[in-house]
């Protein structure tokens, strides 16, 4: 990018700028037209210039123009059109209606200018931020280690945002002003070249001044810049590193830090502050100054006779229109100052030495060449960046179907080599080729497709887990999606003209071919197939049992899920199994479930809540008025008695306080004073919020497995009654929040699990809740029903850095995506360390069988184990040690290989 | 539908928490889960790593240890019984298998509250203490007498 905001804007917006000069020097007759004619107006019909008698006539509409001498005109004046008379009321609407469509016509012009510059600005601040991330994505791999993420960020969304509204105005606005400002200037000359020297010599002031004083105003706008990108930087580590700050109890350490860094901006941005209205005030000062001394000289001038008065007000007249452009002219430079402080800031962090050639990310969309002939790596070197040796000179040759291991302890060399294999590394010595070819000469479109790589702590930004899984699919748009329309050309045109890329987000990307797929019907078999070789496929399967229903699936699903219901329960019944489950029946009461649960009877939805009421007042509500509060906050009374006998005497730091459920151990002290209270008088007479606290406890009570005999018939019975009461006088706001259980029906906003067993898990039983598990996936399985429920659980959305998976998933979505896209050389460096040795064992054999089966000579793995007992199943096994393979152990055919005892 | 103070009455009635307040083994029942068993499920396997012990609230188990000839059942448990101690005592695996004869219903107490309470409670690790030591004579007596079967 140029070193100049102007040059920059002068590249990329040439022609749009000279247009608009065009435009504003087009506009500029109009525009002093529509000054002079209220003159005209004022002067002619009103008062009456030219119209001395009723029966006058003015000529109107008059179009000549007359050739000068020196073109051969000689003063003649060609008609070509000789006007028309008009009497004096006639000229007046004449004159007004030429006024109307000269202020009209301004206006059109003003909102061109406007609309252009704000456009033209728009598109360049597009392609700037485009351009940023654009060199952003082909920094070399290290330049990464020095970079705060949230920095990056504001540099892109923030700092380069005030350019684009400068762009537009960056030629028009200082040529428009300056003309401005010069035809003043030359006016006062005409008048009085004395006195336009001293309004020049102010104006010198002004202009040599005013810049001085604010080069301080840069300094300490940059110094904002860069302290307030900092500030970014360091609140996205805290959120990053939140869990460090609160383990070390270093949150008032960063508390001080934050404060410390607001300090500085403080100072800062106050010392700006002075320094901008200081200059404000030198430059109103001077401004108005100026009028005292024309009175002054001027008025000497005038009293000594050499200028007449008419020329010295028509000076002062004038000298009125100078400071307008000339403040703006000044403003316009702070302005650019400020910019291109800014933008030198941005472009300074964005040129670093060598970043990638763009040929090597170019889009393709052709399928790149297999590896067919060998992997290999000669004198391969690797140093960190303080030049400490990581790999010491290490040659290997991987035939395509290889499988070899590499084991030793962390840091011994092996996940040097596997990074180098993967480009992420750039060697010191050495060359890895690739078919003959040096790997970094290689496009991303070959290596990122031909390659597959794992690791343990692969970032995995927000997004649903089958975006997760697919995520190494994407390499270019394969299948247009888009229509051709008004608005997609014009998408298009936009995306040209910011020299934004023009590929379209909402086409289809998705290589099936290389997930071995025909198309998106079938890519589903693929993801499952992959999903069980990491041993995911069980979490998905449960993820999506437990999900809700889309929306726009819930029409589909409903008589799938209902069926489903109906095989359960008969599966249930067949198994002898129909005391595991406690049906939802809108008549009984769920024993199973706590007494809150069953007065709801349903599924609340928080997000759907539209109004002011609340699922607890409104239950609050339907609790009183149905008599039951009395009942419950018995109840409530009753339990707390109990826990605070069973548990109050316990030390607090007793791990039995964690079984008490119910209550927190910390609510034990305020429930004791509730209980002392409540006893000592009429239970009627318990204030609200002691109320409130024991219904607490009654709401969550669960008989089965609290045990404390308090929910007779005669109370069942009761809930039952108010949970009807609650259906039946639910408020308009709750409507759409609250879903109720009913037989037959799907309820939306349960789970698909919920919906199926439509009841509780009885969980007494013994294994109660691993048989209904095994039962559940028997009928979706015989139901077909898993696949739609596996595509719920890939709908799950992994949240931020993919935080709402376990390490173990995260690490097992990392090695999932490198297999689906079925790389030639699939290099697997320590990604899952979550995993117990048993499970990395499993999970290495069953990829191997998998990279075996594609076929001969199937994919080359290259995998840097966790756990050395599975390198039993490599052909290979190379032990690294210190930097270096220490020992490379063959084994002779894969099938004997795999008889083999682990290497020792 | 088994109560906690039934549970309590029940505890009672095993020698080792006989000497122990109503109070803590109130505690001790409602820290523990009631399982119900079908007829032929399997309390207790054994060599399976234990957690927790049993107290029988209603119902039949046998005790059976695996043989060549398949498995023997060495004896018979009804309510009130308590097993499974051993294993989470010593942290040593089941040594024999417990399985329901009909359906049945037994008070799994977890390992933790059950030290807990012997913390609280020497008398209860007197109690232990005398019933292992009752549990190692006899075996050492069918051990001579089955030396002296055999000579």
């Amino acid at each position: 990018m140029d070193q100049s905001i102007f040059r920059y804007t002068w590249r990329f917006s040439k022609r749009d700028q000279i247009w608009l000069l065009l435009v504003v020097v087009a506009s500029l007759p109009f525009y002093f037209l529509s000054l002079d004619l209220p003159k005209q107006i004022i002067n002619g019909p009103i008062q009456g210039e030219g119209f001395s008698s009723p029966t006058d006539t003015e000529t109107a509409l008059r179009i000549a123009f007359s050739i000068p001498a020196w073109l051969g005109g000689g003063g003649n004046e060609f008609v070509l059109f000789d006007g028309i008379e008009l009497e004096r009321v006639a000229m007046l609407f004449y004159l007004c209606t030429l006024f109307l469509s000269f202020v009209l016509i301004n206006g059109a012009f003003k909102l061109y200018i406007s609309v252009f510059k704000g456009r033209l600005g728009e598109r360049m601040l597009r392609r700037m931020r485009y351009q940023l991330v654009d060199t952003l994505l082909r920094f070399p791999l290290p330049q990464f280690r020095r970079m705060r993420s949230s920095e990056v960020a504001t540099m892109v969304k923030d700092e380069v945002e005030p350019l684009g509204g400068f762009i537009g105005d960056a030629y028009v606005q200082p040529a428009f002003l300056l003309s401005q400002a010069v035809t003043a200037m030359v006016f006062i000359m005409l008048q009085s070249v004395t006195l336009g020297l001293v309004a020049g010599a102010i104006v010198a002031v002004q202009v040599i001044l005013i810049p001085r004083l604010r080069r301080r105003l840069l300094i300490l706008g940059r110094q904002r810049q860069l302290t307030a990108r900092a500030l970014a930087g360091r609140v996205g580590e805290i959120v990053e590193g939140i869990i460090g700050v609160r383990v070390n109890d270093a949150t008032n350490w960063e508390r001080a830090e934050i404060a410390n860094r607001l300090g500085k901006i403080f100072f800062i941005r106050f010392d700006i502050y002075q320094w901008k209205f200081l200059v404000k005030f030198i430059n109103n000062l001077l401004a108005q100054v100026t009028p005292f001394i024309f009175y002054l000289i001027g008025g000497y001038f005038a009293i000594t006779g050499r200028l007449d008065i008419g020329q010295l007000v028509a000076v002062i007249a004038a000298y009125k229109e100078l400071p307008s452009p000339l403040k703006d002219l000044i403003d316009w430079d702070q302005q650019r100052l400020d910019v291109q402080v800014k933008y030198t800031q941005v472009v300074e962090q964005f040129t670093i030495g060598k970043v990638l050639d763009p040929e090597l990310q170019k889009l393709d969309t052709n399928t790149p060449p297999r590896i067919d002939r060998e992997v290999s790596a000669s004198g391969l070197a690797i140093r960190d960046d303080s030049g400490a040796t990581l790999l010491e000179p290490t040659s290997l040759k991987l035939a395509p179907g290889d499988a070899v291991a590499a084991v030793g302890p962390v840091g011994a060399g092996g996940e040097y080599l596997a990074e180098a294999l993967a480009k992420l590394s750039v060697p010191d010595s050495g060359r890895i080729l690739i078919d003959g070819s040096a790997i970094e000469g290689l496009p991303d479109s070959f290596t990122g497709r031909r390659i597959g790589y794992a690791e343990a702590n692969t970032y995995l930004p927000q997004s649903s887990l089958m975006n997760a899984l697919i995520y190494g699919l994407r390499h270019a748009p394969l299948r247009s999606q888009t229509e051709e329309s008004r608005e997609t050309r014009q998408w298009l045109t936009e995306a040209r003209a910011s020299g934004n890329t023009e590929t379209n987000i909402d086409d289809d990307w998705i290589d099936y071919a290389a997930a071995g797929a025909e198309g998106p019907e079938d890519l589903l078999v693929r993801l499952r197939e992959v999903l069980v070789l990491v041993d995911l496929e069980n979490d998905v399967y449960r993820l999506g049992l437990r999900s809700k229903m889309p929306e726009e699936a819930l029409g589909e699903m409903e008589s799938r899920v209902l069926a489903a219901r109906d095989a359960f329960r008969e599966r249930l019944v067949k198994n002898r199994g129909e005391q595991y489950v406690e049906m939802f029946d809108p008549e009984r009461y769920v024993v199973n479930a706590s007494v809150k649960e069953n007065l709801i009877f349903g599924v609340s939805d928080p997000d759907a809540i539209d109004g002011e009421n609340t699922e607890d007042q409104y239950l609050a509500k339907v609790v009183t008025d149905t008599g039951l509060e009395e009942k419950l906050v018995n109840m409530g009374l009753n339990v707390a008695e109990t826990l605070i006998d069973l548990f109050g005497d316990l030390a607090p730091d007793n791990p039995l306080l964690e079984r008490m459920d119910l209550m927190s151990p910390d609510e034990i002290d305020d429930y004791r004073a509730i209980v002392r209270r409540a006893s000592a008088g009429e239970l009627s007479e318990v204030e609200e919020s002691d109320r409130r606290a024991l219904l607490r406890l009654a709401y969550g009570y669960i008989e089965p497995r609290h045990r404390h005999g308090m929910l007779d018939d005669e109370l069942q019975a009761a809930i039952v009654a108010a949970r009807q009461a609650f259906r039946d006088n639910l408020p308009d706001d709750l409507s759409g929040a609250i879903v109720f259980y009913q037989p037959g029906s799907l309820n939306s906003a349960a789970s698909v699990q919920d919906n199926v067993l439509f009841g509780r898990i009885v969980d007494t039983y013994a294994e109660a809740v691993e048989r209904v598990n095994a039962l559940l996936r028997e009928t979706m399985d015989s139901l077909g029903l898993t696949d739609a429920i596996i595509e719920l659980g890939l709908s799950f959305d992994v949240g931020s850095g993919a935080k709402r998976l376990s390490l173990a998933q995260q690490q097992k979505v990392s090695l999932a995506r490198a297999l689906i896209k079925r790389p030639d050389l699939l290099v697997v460096n320590r990604a899952l360390t979550a995993l117990d040795a048993n499970a990395q064992d499993a999970t290495v054999t069953r990829v191997l069988d998998f990279a075996r089966g594609l076929g001969d000579p199937g994919m080359t793995v290259f995998w840097v184990l966790g756990h050395p007992g599975s390198g039993q199943w490599f052909d290979r096994v190379l032990t690294f040690e210190n930097g270096r393979i220490a020992k490379s152990e063959e084994r002779s055919g894969t099938e004997e290989g795999r008889a083999l005892e682990p290497a020792k | 539908m088994s109560l906690l103070s039934n549970e309590v009455e029940l505890l009672r009635r095993v020698p080792l928490f006989a000497g122990i307040e109503p109070g803590k083994l109130k505690l001790l029942a409602y820290t523990s889960d009631v399982v119900t068993y079908e007829p032929g499920q399997v309390l207790v396997r054994k060599d399976d790593i234990g957690d927790a012990a049993y107290v029988i609230i209603e119902g039949d188990a046998d005790v059976s240890v695996p043989a060549d000839t398949g498995d023997i059942t060495v004896a018979e448990l009804h309510d009130g019984d308590f097993f499974g101690e051993i294993a989470i005592l010593c942290d040593t695996p089941r040594t024999a298998t417990v399985t329901a004869k009909g359906e049945l219903t037994a008070l799994r107490i977890r390992k933790e509250p059950f030290f807990q309470l012997m913390k609280q409670f020497p008398e209860m690790a007197v109690e232990m203490t005398r019933l292992l030591a009752e549990r190692l004579t006899r075996t050492t007596a069918d051990l001579i007498e089955a030396q002296r079967q055999s000579a």
